[in-house]
């Protein structure tokens, strides 16, 4: 039998802060977190900004890890995770349950402190410990073992969609009754290496992010983490959980186009929003906002629109926020999540920061102001990731389902 | 109802092999050829039963850390300037999977899993649950180690090893230290499968050193 599937928790660190309060505020006024990078010297690349967790202590009493041995991944991963369990009422001491994550980087940092110090004092001469937090798997099984959640991990890398991949997973395993709760999630890091990556493509944006701008000139880079906890709604009203939002639709293809470029016509992109819709049963007019993945490239933001176009009325309402912290990468999909439960919750749609000019060649309404009040019962998010991964996924607000 | 989930099409290769389908193509690493190698043979293995992937799944470790590594040194050594922009896009583990949906024009559902030694076995649990679930028919599984790859076929259309049962299991038979030991603790699995005669095909469990395990019962079919 098919279950109903709600998020009880949420928890969020981006470059607008850490917590929900701080970036649901952040979010609805339109707060431009992009600055110039400190975390590195990027000054040698095309472009200089991107959007820092900046501030970010990590204070957290842990029981059985070393907060010092930690990749700044794990820390990120952690800090969301505590304010999700916190917020679902979660006690997870010895309880079985699976844990979903995307992330592209891993622990791309340790892995560049390990290279680093083998470059200068040879491999044969350094410890190999950066290397354990460096694989990508490990974040999730220090999450297991600090909180002690037994049962299946599983680690999702599928570039830019690894987060939505993770929470569309977790949303299935409960829905078919897999599994009663599950934590999923995502998270990346600001880091060099990647920031050259971007860079050598000239992605990189050299003046501002403008997604759907005529001028747009290319994508800021950025860094967080958001986790869910997803859970059976019987479940959670047995345990006395207060449920947020239901997850009706989870839709994933593949552009089956190029390594880097997606597919110019939204083909991949529209399959994905389609695939979602129909996984929900609802029709295109019934969503009342997209949070688009809108990466301020010009193939990316004209393909997507034209995906939109194909699917959508024109009058739905559509914003990319990376133009407010960046492209997160692995996080992108679940921190872009957060921000449209935010909408729902809120009654906001939140602005398109950045747009001047609005590209002639996409047709579709971009929301651009601030505090702008609305009704959304039901909100759509698109992650589309190198390598033509695309994901989509639907979020309905309890009235709307009726309950 | 449970639908019947087959696999058909094993192939293991590694980099001692003859290339004959991916020399024709332009790869930048050598596990992508083998990738492409070993994918083509089990795509061609299926299509004599007329199956055809819809989907994939592709289980990745340590050799995307090996291209990492590659990548890494120039920007250590140059600067940021110094990086490939050729390299970069094989530093995201789903560049694999890209690769395989490209070539074989597989547009459904693409995912990569990154989860240590039980990576490979992982990403079959996974293709497994898309065809019960229904999401998909048939979907090409593969597994990447340094120097050598496994790909198959799981689907709902006849097989040659039909999957019974499938999960995550709580201790396991086998402990796994790498995705490479993995691709032969399977096979090894479904070669007992098809040389002894039992009743009910024993559960096959395989660990990592984390504690996590997945499990597995095969029984062999009439083709």
């Amino acid at each position: 039998m098919i279950k109903r599937v709600v998020v009880t928790g949420m928890g969020i660190i981006s470059p607008h802060g850490a917590g929900y309060s701080e970036n649901l505020k952040a979010l609805n006024e339109g707060r431009d977190s992009i600055s110039e990078i400190t975390l590195f010297d990027s000054s040698s690349c095309r472009g200089t900004t991107g959007g820092e967790v900046r501030g970010f202590s990590f204070d957290a009493h842990l029981k059985r890890l070393r907060a010092s041995r930690l990749d700044r991944s794990s820390k990120l991963l952690l800090t969301a995770f505590e304010e999700a369990r916190e917020a679902a009422s979660f006690s997870t001491g010895g309880v079985e349950c699976p844990v979903l994550l995307g992330t592209t980087l891993g622990g791309m940092i340790s892995g560049m402190k390990y290279h680093g110090a083998g470059l200068k004092n040879g491999f044969e001469h350094i410890s190999p410990a950066p290397l354990v937090d460096y694989f990508a798997h490990t974040h999730a099984r220090n999450l297991m073992n600090e909180y002690g959640l037994s049962g299946e991990s599983l680690t999702f890398s599928d570039a830019c969609a690894s987060g939505a991949h993770a929470i569309g997973r977790a949303f299935r395993m409960v829905r078919s009754g897999e599994s009663v709760i599950a934590v999923a999630g995502g998270y990346d890091t600001m880091c060099e290496f990647t920031f050259a990556g971007f860079n050598s493509l000239q992605a990189v944006t050299v003046s501002k992010c403008r997604p759907f701008d005529r001028d747009r000139d290319g994508l800021a880079l950025g860094e967080g983490a958001a986790i869910f906890i997803v859970e059976e709604m019987e479940h959670a009203r047995r345990r006395g959980a207060v449920p947020i939002v239901e997850i009706t639709g989870y839709g994933s293809t593949s552009d089956a186009y190029h390594i880097t470029r997606p597919s110019p016509d939204g083909d991949g992109a529209r399959r994905a929003m389609e695939g979602a819709l129909n996984d929900a049963g609802i029709d295109a007019s019934k969503v009342d906002y997209i949070n688009a993945h809108g990466t301020g490239t010009v193939y990316n933001d004209l393909m997507e629109a034209r995906a939109i176009s194909a699917i959508f009325k024109k009058s739905t309402p559509v914003s990319s926020t990376k133009a407010m912290i960046g492209h997160l990468l692995g996080g992108a999909g679940a921190v872009e999540a957060v921000f449209t439960i935010m909408a729902i919750k809120g009654g906001f749609l939140p602005p398109n920061i950045n747009l001047r000019n609005i590209d002639p060649g996409i047709d579709i309404s971009i929301t651009t102001e601030s505090d702008c009040r609305a009704v959304v019962g039901t909100a759509l998010s698109n992650s589309f990731g190198f390598g033509g991964a695309n994901a989509s996924l639907i979020f309905q607000d309890l009235t709307e389902v009726g309950i | 109802m449970k639908r019947t989930i087959w696999i058909t099409g094993v192939n293991v290769i590694d980099d001692t092999a003859e290339l004959a389908e991916a020399s024709q193509e332009r790869t930048v690493f050598t596990e992508e050829a083998l990738l492409i190698e070993a994918a083509s043979l089990t795509i061609r293995q299926a299509a004599r039963s007329g199956l055809k992937p819809a989907a994939l799944a592709v289980g990745v470790d340590g050799v995307v850390e090996g291209w990492q590594e590659t990548f890494f040194k120039r920007v250590l050594v140059d600067g940021p300037l110094g990086a490939s922009p050729l390299e970069f896009p094989f530093t995201s583990p789903n560049a694999l999977a890209a690769r395989l949906s490209i070539r074989f024009e597989i547009k459904g559902e693409s995912l990569t899993v990154t989860s240590g030694s039980l990576s490979f076995l992982k990403a079959l649990v996974h293709a497994a649950e898309l065809v019960r679930g229904g999401i998909a028919e048939e979907v090409l599984v593969g597994g990447v180690a340094r120097g050598k790859v496994i790909t198959l076929l799981v689907g709902s259309g006849q097989g040659e090893f039909c999957l019974e049962d499938f999960g995550e299991l709580g201790g396991a038979e086998q402990s796994l230290y790498s995705i490479g030991e993995s691709f032969g603790a399977f096979t090894r699995a479904l070669g007992n499968v098809r040389s002894c005669e039992f009743s009910e095909q024993p559960i096959v469990s395989f660990g990592d050193s984390f504690g996590s395990s997945v499990y597995f019962r095969f029984s062999e079919t009439s083709l």
